[in-house]
């Protein structure tokens, strides 16, 4: 036993993350790029209007439905929020989900869209159990 | 491998990089156009771009994740907030003895001030220490026990500054509720900006690595991939002269 877990499910358990901070993390990493342009300066400049992104991935353990984030604001609170409820942690590298039947494999779905920031309601159809 | 941000980042520069290059390819055919007769009087094509969209599939190679030290962070931001807290102190109501007129700690300070405003810096410091997470908690909760040990400790600071700068006032009826009101602004504002130093600190605590090349993608099922959607806007922007409040003349790039 490590850290009160079985050594069998140790491996899995520390290639998996927290869904919640990887949707985070992933919305920084699409913010980060947003906000570097948007201090730029050229003659043209190319920027973000819509950023949809569906990702696989597997829950560590239980059941989990796939998640559809609909259209989410870039403050990742908002998305933490709507995510609050769901505790579970997610494999979602290839080695980890190389090693998933395909009958686990679940689908994240969310949309960033940039020119409607402030107004987001997002259509919310996030549903998971743990 | 690369993040997110430099896939995007990538993807942007190139369609602002392809658009310049028509852009470029233009001016050379405008410059063919002027020494032909005939064609000098045609307009100069120029393939404008207003959208694109871009679908790119790729895949999570690795997830990093560092752990968050919540009482180094609290620490960090402690220590730059201790300023705000020792402004507001020197705003408080004191009594000098013999004086029957409340004033203003800095005011009766005068010359003291930047000797006292250090002095109570460091007391502060020594004084109000959030040494583990369940005494942070309890401020981000704001609860009543951590905002009363914050005031006593901010008093405590007050009078060890004095006594070590040889300032002899007294505190007047108004003085404890002052500081009461201070220090729960400043619990406020401290808690704030803790909240935001910890969700930064969680975030940037995760780096994801990704595969995006052929080669990599290559042995990478269907199901495995996951994929971005892109719709990228050309802004465009032009150079102007903007006269500055000293008559200087600077250009600058502003949106057309």
């Amino acid at each position: 036993m490590v850290d009160g877990r079985p050594e069998a499910e140790l491996a899995g358990y520390q290639e998996s993350i927290p869904v919640a901070q990887f949707v985070d993390a992933l919305l920084a990493e699409i913010e980060a790029q947003h906000s570097t342009l948007m201090t730029g300066e050229v003659g043209a400049r190319a920027r973000l209007k819509v950023v949809e992104l569906v990702m696989p991935f597997a829950a560590l353990r239980g059941r989990m439905d796939s998640i559809d984030l609909g259209e989410v604001p870039l403050t990742t609170t908002e998305v933490r929020m709507r995510l609050g409820r769901v505790r579970n942690r997610v494999l979602v590298t290839t080695a980890a989900l190389g090693k998933i039947p395909p009958m686990r494999m679940r689908q994240m779905r969310l949309k960033v869209h940039f020119d409607s920031l402030s107004d987001c309601t997002g259509n919310n159809t996030q549903s998971a159990k743990s | 491998m690369a993040t997110l941000t430099e896939v995007l980042g990538a993807l942007l520069r190139d369609v602002a990089h392809a658009r310049a290059q028509a852009d470029m390819f233009s001016r050379q055919l405008s410059l063919e156009y002027l020494k032909d007769d005939l064609m000098r009087v045609l307009p100069v094509p120029r393939a404008e771009i207003r959208s694109t969209d871009v679908e790119l599939g790729f895949a999570v190679s690795k997830v990093d994740r560092k752990e968050v030290s919540k009482t180094q962070i609290t620490g960090e931001v402690l220590a730059g907030k201790l300023v705000s807290l020792c402004t507001r102190m020197v705003g408080l109501t004191v009594k000098v003895p013999g004086s029957r007129i409340p004033k203003p700690l800095r005011e009766v300070l005068g010359d003291k001030r930047p000797v006292f405003e250090a002095e109570l810096s460091r007391a502060l410091a020594q004084a109000i220490r959030l040494k583990n997470d369940k005494e942070i908690d309890a401020l981000l909760e704001r609860q009543e026990t951590q905002i009363t040990a914050i005031e006593r400790a901010a008093t405590s600071a007050l009078r060890v500054s004095l006594k070590a700068t040889g300032v002899n006032v007294a505190p007047v009826p108004q003085t404890k509720n002052e500081l009461s009101i201070h220090a729960r602004d400043w619990i406020g504002e401290l808690a704030a900006a803790l909240v935001n130093a910890l969700d930064r600190a969680k975030t940037e605590s995760v780096r994801i690595d990704l595969a995006v090349t052929c080669d990599q993608l290559a042995d990478i099922p269907e199901a495995n991939l996951a994929r971005v959607k892109l719709t990228v806007e050309i802004e465009n922007y032009e150079w102007t002269e903007v006269e500055t409040e000293d008559g200087t003349l600077i250009r600058k790039l502003v949106p057309r």
